[in-house]
């Protein structure tokens, strides 16, 4: 059996907002969510990295079995939540998938610079998510093969919007 | 249909996406020429977040059973 659990997203979305932590859906998930076609396979959130955010996150996981992606063979995180909140970002692998918690988006900046739209992720649930535009700056920053893709489909999307307004 | 048997002339066979289907501006025949599916997004925009994410959620769940039986194939000295 491989080792790598199936990534629930919603089951992470789920605990993530019944631990009350402020943050922000990017990435892929985020794209995802204003309709683009192109999968991923973890879960991308900005949230401001203090200890509070890093104890609820941790919270949220317990049960979940927490490690480091980066660093599997060091088991279950222990880290403190001020010494999580030194972190950049925290690259998260648990039993229910994969989670990355940024503290920065490059190129727009912390949580407070974000223009996020809120959305109905899960049904009575709704999670503040990365608006569209900055996405699209965010992929086209990254750069990478696949986030080209994924912004062209962004960019149709909004084109998509802008002649059908709602 | 075999270019020998066919009346038109070559390069009006080819294919061209932006010519067949909906466009919705540059960017969406853009998309188009990157080989992106826009019936599939068409189909999305139709849909709200939540169903968008239960789709995702099932597509990672069918790709993990996917790895699952061809992990164990291969453990079991029958898979590639």
């Amino acid at each position: 059996m491989t080792r790598r659990p199936a990534q629930q997203t919603d089951v992470l979305l789920e605990k993530l907002d019944n631990s009350r932590l402020e943050f922000v859906v990017i990435g892929g998930v985020a794209a995802i969510a204003h309709g683009a076609t192109t999968p991923t396979q973890d879960l991308d959130i900005a949230c401001s990295m203090t200890p509070d955010n890093m104890r609820k996150i941790m919270t949220a996981l317990s049960g979940q079995h927490p490690v480091h992606a980066t660093r599997p063979d060091l088991g279950e995180i222990q880290n403190t939540p001020e010494s999580l909140a030194q972190f950049r970002m925290l690259l998260i692998q648990t039993d229910v998938g994969r989670l990355d918690v940024l503290g920065t988006v490059e190129p727009i900046g912390g949580i407070e610079s974000l223009a996020a739209v809120s959305m109905e992720l899960l049904p009575s649930r709704s999670f503040r998510v990365l608006g569209l535009e900055q996405l699209i700056a965010v992929k086209a920053h990254v750069g990478r093969p696949k986030d080209k893709l994924v912004e062209a489909e962004l960019r149709a999307l909004l084109r998509l919007r802008l002649s059908n307004p709602p | 249909m075999l270019r020998t048997m066919s009346p038109v002339p070559i390069e009006d066979e080819v294919f061209d996406p932006s010519k067949e289907m909906p466009s919705f501006g540059p960017e969406w025949d853009h998309a188009l020429r990157m080989g992106i599916d826009t019936a599939m997004l068409l189909e999305n925009a139709r849909r709200t977040p939540a169903e968008r994410i239960q789709s995702l959620v099932a597509h990672n769940r069918f790709v993990w059973r996917v790895h699952q039986q061809t992990h164990a194939a291969e453990l079991a000295g029958i898979g590639p």
